[in-house]
């Protein structure tokens, strides 16, 4: 009889760290549901940015979660770290559907500004909005993997190592291409200042223009 | 003239302090660095701006749990749910494969069953 016998006790998966569960979860569903859940929200906002709508970053939040799965097996760590590599695939989903979309996206402006700050008075609001419109505008101007950059930094909010991973540099190289970014969107944002009173600002879109350095 | 790299890395600590906590001392950081003001503010400011205006869209809990027991259940080796969240044309290319195969397997059938009656009416002649 072995009733009084105790279970051996389960260990704690969420203590575990990504490359232990990573092992565990080839063959252990419950490995991959704390993986899921640890990286869902990250991946989640990743697309959102980057479709501009919550439907289109469901089907494909859920089709990286699918392919990630479906190739866990033969996934080794070989310098990529796994979030990284969840990175990776949702960067080519979203890739695939912006070509069989073949068209530039539109960005719903109010959808992506934040929450209104506390400032006293109706213009300076307004003011406010319209910064954020105009850094918006620039960002959207920026080659694919310059807005990438940002979106892992402040959307996802990653470390310089963590989306020189993502994007295959190094640490210095990100931390260079982020100094050109800002002075990028520095000068793109001064300029749009100039055109102050242009009519009809153009609509923001997302061109599929790579990186050429 | 400014060192680059001096300036590369005061901006992502500028960076890493605010995105881990919203009143970081910035003023503290930006001492800490050889780099004149004038070049610091402008670009300080850009960061700042983009830590207002780039905030995360949270996915919904109900899409969330959805998801999990879509990976965690039985549906693990469903290929029907595999195959729904396949490119479009790789949807069409699996289906006209799929349909292709059956006809060829049908046609297959046919013509052998056409050879055997040939084979047998001869049969049944004599």
């Amino acid at each position: 009889m072995n009733i009084f016998r105790r279970k051996p006790k389960q260990p704690d998966l969420t203590r575990l760290e990504d490359p232990e569960l990573v092992l565990l979860a080839k063959d252990n569903q419950q490995a991959f549901g704390i993986l899921y859940e640890r990286y869902v929200e990250k991946i989640y906002k990743y697309i959102y940015y980057r479709t501009g709508n919550h439907q289109d970053a469901e089907d494909l939040t859920a089709a990286v979660f699918h392919r990630a799965m479906a190739h866990i097996e033969n996934y080794t760590e070989r310098g990529v770290p796994f979030q990284a590599w969840l990175y990776r695939i949702a960067h080519n989903l979203v890739a695939n559907w912006h070509r069989d979309r073949g068209r530039r996206k539109i960005i719903p402006l109010e959808e992506f500004i934040g929450p209104d700050l506390h400032f006293d008075s109706p213009d300076t609001v307004a003011e406010d909005k319209e910064e954020r419109k105009a850094l918006l505008t620039a960002i959207a101007r920026l080659p694919e993997e310059r807005q990438q950059l940002l979106y892992l930094k402040f959307v996802s909010n990653l470390s310089n190592a963590e989306v020189g991973e993502i994007l295959d540099r190094t640490e210095g190289a990100i931390k260079s291409l982020y100094h050109r970014t800002l002075l990028a969107l520095r000068d793109d944002i001064e300029m749009q200042h100039t055109r102050v009173g242009a009519p009809g600002r153009a609509p923001i879109t997302e061109t599929n223009r790579t990186e050429g350095s | 003239m400014t060192n680059h790299n001096e300036l590369e890395n005061l901006l992502s600590a500028v960076t890493d302090a605010l995105l881990a906590d919203d009143h970081a001392n910035i003023d503290q950081i930006v001492n800490r660095y050889a780099v004149p003001r004038s070049e610091v503010e402008g670009l300080v400011g850009i960061v700042r701006k983009l830590h207002l205006t780039l905030i995360g869209a949270k996915p919904s809990r109900r899409f969330v749990n959805r998801l999990r027991s879509d990976l965690m259940g039985a549906n693990r080796a469903n290929i029907v749910n595999r195959v729904r969240y396949l490119p479009p044309r790789v949807q069409i290319a699996a289906g006209i494969a799929l349909v292709a195969g059956f006809l060829l397997l049908n046609r297959r059938r046919l013509i052998e069953d056409a050879h055997r009656d040939a084979q047998e009416v001869p049969a049944l002649q004599q």
